[in-house]
């Protein structure tokens, strides 16, 4: 059962985090964006969720690096097992942001220039699994996915930057202020979500190391 | 209904999805370890 520890733990926070946001938190004054005084919420939702696939994509930059200084697989998989995650979890703060945006904005997707960098972000990530499943030998995979995986962080940056060099609608990534309280409770999902991320890519590592040994048996 | 209370529904609906995800890949490793043993 300790294995599920680190599930149960996230949980927890989820459902505690989730409480205040519903039942305890009140609406922010928002003169300038009316409807931003209850869809704020969606903050505590949108952002952990964004900081673990930020991570599992920087992750995968790290050990791309350091595979291609070393030449050591174990740092291919580490690179290959983040980014599938990262994957997933920008499938799911497009999602999350889509749902944000019909009331706030009027439109599930609008092409502005946050959701266009983040679209652009998933597709660079979604071809750096369809290289790898098109490479069979193992030394060139990782050689050509680490490649990939360093200039496809540019999309990243881009991503971050995007409400920066554009005008756009979407509120600026570190210009969020919130109650104390609030920002505890924020602190709590990002958690959350941060074990979960490591969680599945400790799983998916141990997955890809166990088909591993069976193949050489 | 709350007009962000769909917010909520998607983000936990997302959430259950990763704890499946989870779960599974849990019993992957369990089964993956079981056939090596067996080997």
């Amino acid at each position: 059962m300790l294995k599920y520890a680190a599930l149960v733990l996230a949980f927890l926070l989820f459902t505690y985090g989730s409480y205040n946001v519903l039942f305890v938190f009140e609406d922010i004054s928002s003169p300038g964006n009316p409807p931003m005084a209850k869809l704020y919420r969606n903050v505590f939702f949108h952002v952990p969720i964004n900081v673990s696939a930020f991570l599992g994509f920087t992750a995968a930059l790290v050990a791309s690096i350091l595979y291609l200084h070393t030449r050591r697989l174990r740092y291919d998989l580490i690179a290959s097992s983040t980014a599938k995650v990262g994957l997933l979890f920008t499938t799911f703060t497009l999602l999350t942001g889509m749902v944000w945006a019909k009331p706030a904005w009027g439109a599930y997707w609008s092409w502005d220039p946050r959701q266009t960098s983040a679209l652009i972000m998933w597709f660079v990530y979604l071809s750096y699994f369809t290289l790898r499943n098109a490479i069979p030998e193992k030394e060139r995979r990782a050689r050509a996915s680490a490649v990939l995986g360093i200039f496809g962080y540019a999309s990243v940056i881009f991503t971050l930057l995007s409400t920066r060099i554009f005008p756009s609608l979407h509120p600026p990534t570190l210009g969020l202020r919130l109650e104390p309280e609030m920002g505890m409770v924020l602190g709590l999902m990002i958690t959350a979500a941060v074990i979960v991320f490591f969680s599945l890519v400790s799983l998916e590592i141990k997955i890809e190391k166990l088909k591993e040994a069976r193949e050489v048996r | 209904m709350e007009d962000y209370t769909s917010i909520f529904f998607a983000a936990t609906s997302l959430w259950a999805v990763v704890i499946l995800y989870l779960i599974y890949l849990h019993r992957r490793v369990d089964a993956l370890e079981r056939a090596l043993k067996e080997e």
